[in-house]
């Protein structure tokens, strides 16, 4: 089931949206760890789920400390139509093309806000790009599994 | 303790129109009271290490962070701005109390040896007064009373704060929080209420200082009633703030920082930009896209994240609001975004548009006089130096911005406009904890201003120690 088109307005949020995504992934891969086979994917999905649940705690901690009001200014730019995901349980044998599909997804909302970002808040921008990054580096690992 | 009051006030979600609270009007004797603790307080209080007094404040900013959330949420529902402002807005009170737990390195004094003559030293200490009070505005509820009280209790005094009777529970939570945080009672105590908490503040013989942010009108009052009573004071007043355009500013950059400059906090900032001045060819640009963003803007409930806008603070206020934009356009502004009549679906409260009005012109009232709500005036110049002598000709002197590509340009402006705030393509130039909170001419009475090490400076009194052995 796909996520509502999220609007994406203000920095806060911009920052709910990438929250939910977050939790909803790491739900994601905590569900499918216990579906998949225990040596292989499962450990990744373990692996992902646990990365995911700190990218969360690592927004949270953003929109807390990097919020500055000298530059809060209303966000233009990001279409949440091009950020829907689907998070819900997938069939055993589509868990990873999933898998990756929610990472590809993630780093196209996290790479367009980190450029949009950049105007506003450095750092807040910096956070983005690397999430990205390693959104990417996910779905490699997650091909070269055989997604 | 609880408050003596008889009278009290409705306190509403301004989005809402719903009674959240209801406020005491401290009378005299409330204040009275707390003066008496501070004073039975103080004595220990001052002889706390500024290292142990810095460990009660590195435990509340701990606390504050845990509480984060729930702070802004708070500031959004009792005063009605976005989510986003209320959490920059609590971010700045944290700010505030991390710089004061520096206390041991900010207290220092300093000593020359052979400072008086050969084998005479001379040093200078600087120590706490007694009791303060500050007295803060209904705009940043969270935020201003921690422009003032870390510093003054960090430096060994005791405080009484008196929050706005408009949207006071920020404070009333912050202080269970200062309570949790190890503060020994009666060093930082509160009072509600209006006039007359104010009046008694100002006369209270055993209050050594006043700090203060409202209106200009009162500002005056209390600046003049306190130092009759030989206290030292510190007033920040009104604003008429300008954002300057030059011909060669990116537009495309700037102006969503001026849309957040006059629209954040709904126009209730003493930093808003109320005054766009186009310089030269920079007007018909520069009014058209600012106006189309504006237009652009969600107005809404704060507490909703994609909302960009929230209500004024009451009902008086907005009716306020209205008056000035009414008057702009009977004078001959023409009303090219008029936010008269905003609605929004589901919530009754205090909503005002964003307004611009164009073809202002200098003598206007809407281009002088402060509005305190999210209306701009545009206006064209012929260069920068009519901008910069405008702005030194305005009673206010709060802040100034510049839009421009040109160093030259920038540096001029900063070197002679007379305003405390000067913002260089920025138009909210808030200064963060460790500098002054600026301020000048009407907008600022008093010497040393809120914050940074001016703050350390107006709760100290230096004291000088020659010595000789012999």
């Amino acid at each position: 089931m796909e996520s509502p088109v999220p609007e994406l307005s203000t920095f806060g949020a911009v920052l709910r949206f990438a929250l939910e995504i977050e939790a909803a992934t790491a739900a994601f891969y905590d569900r499918a760890s216990k579906e998949l086979e225990p040596d292989g994917p499962a450990a990744l999905a373990r692996e992902l789920a646990a990365q995911h649940a700190n990218r969360h705690k690592l927004l949270e901690r953003t929109r807390q400390q990097k919020l500055n009001e000298v530059v809060l200014e209303p966000i233009t730019g990001l279409d949440g139509a091009k950020y829907v995901f689907d998070a819900s349980p997938a069939p055993r044998d589509r868990v990873l093309s999933r898998a990756v599909a929610l990472e590809g997804t993630a780093e196209r909302f996290y790479a367009d806000s980190g450029t949009v970002a950049k105007a506003l808040l450095t750092e807040a921008s910096r956070t983005f790009r690397k999430l990205a990054e390693e959104n990417a580096r996910n779905s490699a690992r997650l091909r070269s599994l055989g997604a | 303790m609880d408050s003596s009051a008889t009278e009290w006030l409705d306190d509403t979600n301004p989005a809402t129109g719903e009674v959240i609270a209801r406020v005491p009007l401290s009378p005299k004797e409330d204040v009275d009271a707390a003066v008496r603790a501070s004073l039975e307080a103080w004595e220990e209080w001052r002889e706390t290490p500024p290292i142990s007094r810095a460990r009660v404040f590195f435990a509340l900013r701990d606390l504050m962070e845990q509480h984060f959330e729930e702070l802004a949420r708070i500031v959004t529902q009792d005063h009605g701005k976005i989510i986003d402002e209320a959490r920059g807005e609590v971010r700045r009170a944290i700010e505030n109390v991390e710089v004061a737990a520096g206390i041991p390195s900010l207290m220092m004094g300093y000593t020359l040896e052979d400072g008086a003559a050969a084998g005479i030293d001379e040093e200078v200490l600087y120590q706490p007064l007694g009791v303060f009070a500050g007295i803060s505005p209904f705009n940043f509820p969270a935020m201003v009373q921690s422009w003032f009280w870390p510093y003054a209790v960090a430096t060994g005094n005791c405080w009484i704060a008196k929050p706005s009777e408009q949207d006071p529970i920020v404070q009333s939570y912050i202080f269970d929080l200062i309570d949790k945080a190890g503060f020994p009672p009666g060093v930082v105590n509160m009072v509600q209420g209006a006039k007359e908490a104010v009046e008694a503040i100002c006369d209270h013989a055993d209050i050594r200082g006043v700090s203060f942010v409202g209106s200009t009108q009162i500002a005056k009052l209390v600046y003049s009633r306190a130092a009759a009573h030989g206290k030292r004071v510190q007033c920040g007043g009104g604003a008429k703030n300008l954002l300057v355009v030059m011909p060669d500013a990116k537009l495309d950059k700037i102006v969503p920082n001026m849309i957040s400059s006059v629209y954040g906090t709904a126009g209730e900032r003493c930093l808003a930009g109320s005054v766009i001045v186009g310089i030269d060819e920079a007007r018909e640009p520069v009014s058209r896209k600012f106006t189309e963003h504006a237009s652009k803007l969600k107005i809404g409930y704060g507490l909703d994240e994609t909302t960009q806008m929230g209500p004024v603070i009451s009902r008086k206020h907005q009716e306020r609001v209205l008056g000035h934009i009414d008057k702009g356009e009977d004078e001959g502004a023409t009303v090219s975004l008029d936010g008269r009549g905003c609605k929004v679906a589901g919530y009754p409260g205090y909503f005002v548009g964003p307004t611009v009005l164009d073809d202002v012109t200098p003598e206007m009232a809407v281009a002088n006089e402060e509005i305190f709500g999210p209306v701009a005036s545009v206006l064209e110049m012929d260069g920068l130096d009519d901008a910069i002598e405008w702005i030194n000709r305005s009673p206010y002197g709060n802040a100034a911005s510049i839009y421009t590509s040109s160093g030259k340009a920038a540096r001029d402006f900063r070197y002679r406009a007379k305003a405390g705030s000067i913002g260089i393509n920025i138009g909210v130039a808030a200064a963060m904890a460790y500098f002054p909170f600026g301020g000048m001419k009407n907008s600022f009475f008093g010497d040393l201003h809120p914050q940074g090490r001016d703050a350390i400076r107006f709760f100290t009194e230096s004291k000088v120690v020659i010595t000789r052995w012999v």
